[in-house]
């Protein structure tokens, strides 16, 4: 059954949040979608429901009581509930316990987030090296720590609050490796911190409680190799040139039993692909991200995208664009239009603020080229199907040119992931061996689903097709 | 043009699917100069979007002889063309659900008996014994063990790649539009690509352009009667081996097949009517997911990973058109297979190639000719062509 | 231990037992099978194709190297599947 409703956000971080709360404060019936049990995303990951927190984190108090707003105003959540494809018409195809099978919405809001970098050097594939976000799930939602003695590697201020969060829970923090060298391209960004004192109460107090333990922080490093028979034993790391590649000679190695790797986030843009919006690359928000302009509206009308999903900006970034989305997003479905463009403007500032702190976070913690020449031939690429970086060497010399030509060929992306870890690598190898901008080269098509749906969940669903008639057919 | 690039060959081939690329492969092995046109990438339609299926039974008898002889070039394709393709001799299981579809299939076992194909009938127990992760709904089967799979998106390029190895030019991102004609001959084959346009100068042409035919053979005069539809493709996260024949139901409208890795296929027609179109209509993946349990029951624990669709070339009667035309010397059509190019396209690459070198091809080719529809081939004068209309969605696996 | 948090910082939800190929293995309602395995030291519970052990890679569900088989049904990823008690979980090499 397909269902009609007025706005329909995707994901229930701070920005889908948001986004939810401002339309459905202006009057809009809203429906907000996320594949978790509770709203929060990443950004305001909650402890495990079943558990008692005695003082849980601001972020997550902050977090606690944006959702309860969000339900104060009337908003519908679809917990648990993933979106696997988008048809004609701002159809959204729905697979969950709680959802109906499809829902055709008059908007759209995308706030589907991102997720960490993958990076791939030699070990990458090792158990003991996870991403900086998985770690941080761990230890947010179920109070686990990843490992006993921990190397952190990465770039930007993320796991410098990580890495005290770890130490703080009792772990062995090795050594936190920074791939910027930033004291002398700090300088003229300093202008964007003004304001943003919870950030910088928060770095400052990580660097203390790390120079405290004696945490190692060296600026300018980054990893070489990660070792081990089974799982990760050791890691070889070196200094970085300015474009981020190993200085030879500069080599040491580390021994540890997990590697967290926290090198920026990739945009979740594969559902605003898949609804035809224009997208740019953009490196510096993370790569792929859908064109927008200034309300978040996509090229697709009705259909707005927010928050990290468009362009890597943080929650407080997201947060903002959410509400100006929810505001658009509710004049259009025809309420409150009167006020909306004066709400939107009453948020200039703290969106201007937030792109400033974008624009500095961009700057200085965008990784150099050199992050992509970390691997070697015999390292995976395709995590999932296994191939190597040597196997796309091999798939480009027999004339692939695109990334859908290496897939053809050697599988790269056609695993469970759905190319969600390989993409980007994938598409600067093909960029480094034909010579082509990564931009020209591309990404893997989005194909619906996006995500694995079970067949008998698949079979039951009728989902209405762009002529208005039920979908489903009769068994000739 | 003033910036035309000009190429000379002795055969241009417009379309580089299996048939124009197992075209390019024999004639640049058999010495002749060969160069290849293809719109976008080598396989990139229907030729790598299929099920995968390499099958000789259940054909129009006019096919079942080519088919027969396709078979035989897949089980040495890998050692022809140095690069495996995952050519597999399973088997085919062609499933009834009633009786009336059993006779059908007791009655082509009959005719396929006399030409050649072995094939056995089962019943419901046999089915039960031979291939027992079948579903219930089926209660017999006719089964021919020489039938087979292969891997849609290998077998073209390995086709392509070896084409070049033996001289082939091969031009992708290369759109024909314009076939030249002079005095009733074919002179040359005008192409776009984003520099601007080629001019390639020959004597014969093969155009194997699939559901684009129609467009660029109305350059020449001719009218092919082909219509486009869409099929429709879904596929599975790999699964324990589970069954290794290729296996279909007409009355289900599904066809399936597990690949080398354990990825389960699933196929169907999408939408029967005339489409270019190549997006995945939800409609379609309710289909196959339907289909899929309940033609293979163990599929109702998994998940569907990906699915595409693409763009079938019919003809009237489902049978290809390939030979030459009347009134115009040089041109050969190749085109029209009506969802069977995938297992024919070797033969009828071969059997174009001896055609064009030999005089005269192995397996006679007068069933399929153009003139059998009744429409005449008027040459005219050569007229500007269109680009190919263009198509929802992207690549697509 | 593995486990952050004294019983005045962080309530656990009830103490479970799953049975991981075969033996039983502690956790506490609300935790993951990722998280439980964790805890329990164990860092690699799938090989692949090519035999190569995976464990946590992404930790949020996108990578798919996590999946165990749940009572029956494979692919399903540990780190995002909550414990139940008397859950059967088993590991082990990938089809």
């Amino acid at each position: 059954m397909t269902e009609q409703v007025e706005v329909a956000v995707v994901g229930a971080g701070p920005g889908g949040l948001r986004a939810a709360l401002a339309a459905a404060e202006a009057g809009a019936q809203v429906t907000l979608i996320d594949s978790n049990q509770s709203p929060g995303g990443q950004h305001f990951k909650q402890a495990a429901a079943e558990f008692r927190v005695r003082h849980p984190s601001r972020h997550q108090g902050e977090g606690q009581a944006l959702r309860q707003e969000a339900m104060g105003a009337g908003v519908r959540f679809l917990p648990e509930t993933v979106v696997w494809g988008a048809f004609e018409g701002n159809v959204l195809a729905l697979h969950g316990s709680q959802a109906p099978a499809a829902l055709q919405a008059q908007v759209i809001i995308l706030a589907t987030g991102a997720y960490d970098r993958p990076v791939a050097f030699p070990g990458w594939t090792l158990p003991g090296v996870m991403t900086a976000g998985g770690a941080q799930v761990l230890l947010k939602h179920q109070r686990i720590l990843p490992g006993r003695r921990i190397l952190l590697a990465g770039t930007g201020p993320l796991q410098v609050v990580l890495a005290a969060e770890l130490v703080r829970a009792g772990a062995d923090v090795v050594a936190v490796l920074e791939g910027a060298r930033l004291f002398r391209e700090s300088a003229p960004h300093v202008g964007a911190l003004w304001g943003q004192w919870q950030r910088l109460g928060e770095g400052l107090s990580s660097r203390l409680t790390l120079f405290r333990r004696g945490v190692p922080f060296r600026p300018g490093w980054g990893i070489v190799a990660a070792h081990g028979a089974d799982q990760v034993e050791s890691v070889t790391i070196a200094r970085l040139d300015s474009h981020w590649r190993p200085i030879p000679g500069s080599e040491k190695t580390l021994a540890c039993d997990t590697l967290c790797v926290g090198y920026g986030f990739i945009p979740s843009s594969t559902l605003s692909r898949l609804l035809g919006a224009e997208q740019e690359w953009r490196p510096d928000l993370g790569g792929e991200v859908p064109v927008r302009d200034r309300h978040m509206q996509t090229s697709v009308p009705g259909v707005y995208a927010v928050g990290d999903g468009a362009g890597v900006g943080g929650g407080p970034l997201a947060q903002v664009e959410g509400e100006i989305a929810g505001i658009a997003a509710a004049a259009r479905t025809g309420h409150g239009a009167d006020g909306a463009e004066k709400a939107i403007r009453r948020l200039d500032p703290m969106l201007a603020r937030e792109r400033r702190f974008q624009r500095m976070y961009a700057a200085l913690f965008t990784p150099g080229p050199g992050l992509y020449e970390w691997s070697r031939d015999d390292t995976i690429l395709c995590r999932c199907e296994e191939v190597t970086q040597a196997d796309v060497r091999r798939a480009v010399a027999l004339g692939a040119d695109s990334a859908n030509e290496v897939k053809a060929i050697t599988r790269c992306g056609m695993g469970d992931c759905q190319g969600r870890m390989c993409g980007q690598l994938v598409a600067h190898c093909i960029a480094r061996e034909t010579g082509r901008p990564v931009a020209e080269v591309g990404l893997f098509p989005p194909r619906p689903p996006i995500f694995p749906v079970p067949i008998v969940a698949l079979g039951r669903q009728t989902v209405n097709g762009p002529a208005g008639g039920v979908a489903e057919l009769a068994r000739r | 043009m003033s910036n035309s690039r000009r190429i000379g060959a002795e055969v241009a081939i417009v379309g580089g699917g299996i048939v124009g690329c197992a075209a390019a492969y024999y004639l640049a092995h058999r010495g002749m100069k060969v160069a290849l046109l293809e719109k976008s990438v080598i396989g990139g339609e229907a030729s790598g979007r299929n099920g995968g299926g390499v099958r000789a039974q259940c054909r129009d008898r006019r096919e079942r002889l080519l088919a027969m002889a396709s078979i035989k070039v897949w089980v040495g394709l890998e050692v022809e063309l140095g690069f495996d393709v995952e050519y597999l001799q399973g088997g085919n299981i062609r499933m009834a659900t009633n009786d009336e579809r059993m006779t059908t299939l007791r009655r082509e076992a009959e005719e396929e008996r006399e030409d050649g194909l072995a094939v056995e009938m089962w019943d419901r127990g046999e089915l039960r014994r031979r291939a027992p992760y079948l579903g219930d709904v089926f209660l017999g089967a006719k089964y021919c063990p020489t039938d087979g799979t292969a891997n849609p998106l290998l077998a073209t390029r390995a086709f392509g790649w070896a084409a070049k190895r033996a001289g082939a030019t091969i031009l992708t991102r290369t759109e024909a539009v314009n076939i030249g004609v002079q005095a009733g001959q074919v002179t040359s084959v005008t192409a776009r690509d984003k520099d601007g346009e080629i001019v390639v100068e020959a004597p014969q042409v093969i155009h194997a352009g699939g559901p684009w035919t129609p467009q660029l053979s109305r350059t020449l005069g001719i009218q092919v009667p082909i219509e486009p539809a869409r099929s429709v493709l879904a596929v599975t996260q790999r699964m324990a081996p589970l069954f290794k024949e290729f296996v279909s139901s007409h009355d289900l409208a599904v066809y399936g097949r597990q690949a080398r890795q354990g990825h389960v296929h699933i196929g169907g027609v999408g939408t029967p009517g005339q489409t270019f179109d190549q997006s995945m209509p939800a409609a379609s993946i309710a289909h196959l997911a339907r289909g899929a349990a309940e033609m293979v029951p163990a599929l109702r624990g998994a998940n569907f990973l990906r699915t595409w669709a693409g763009t079938l070339e019919m003809t009237p009667d489902k049978v290809p058109i390939i030979g030459p035309v009347d009134g115009i010397q040089g041109y050969l059509l190749a085109s029209g297979f009506s969802g069977h190019g995938f297992c024919l396209g070797p033969i009828a690459g071969k059997l174009l190639c001896e055609l064009i070198v030999d005089g005269e091809p192995s397996l006679p080719l007068h069933e399929f000719r153009l003139a059998r529809f009744g429409e005449p081939a008027a040459p005219a004068q050569a007229r500007e062509g269109t680009g190919s209309p263009r198509l929802r969605g992207m690549e697509h696996y | 231990m593995m486990r952050v948090g004294t019983p005045l910082e962080v309530e656990r939800g009830q103490a479970v037992s799953i049975i991981v190929d075969g033996v039983p293995l502690p956790a506490y309602m609300g935790e993951t099978i990722a998280g439980a395995l964790l805890a329990a030291g164990r860092r690699a519970w799938r090989r692949t194709s090519h035999g190569q052990p995976r464990g946590v890679f992404c930790g949020i569900g996108l990578c798919f190297d996590c999946l165990v088989t749940v009572n029956g049904t494979p692919n399903v990823r540990a780190c995002l599947t909550p414990v139940a008690a008397g859950m059967v979980v088993e590991t082990g090499s990938k089809p």
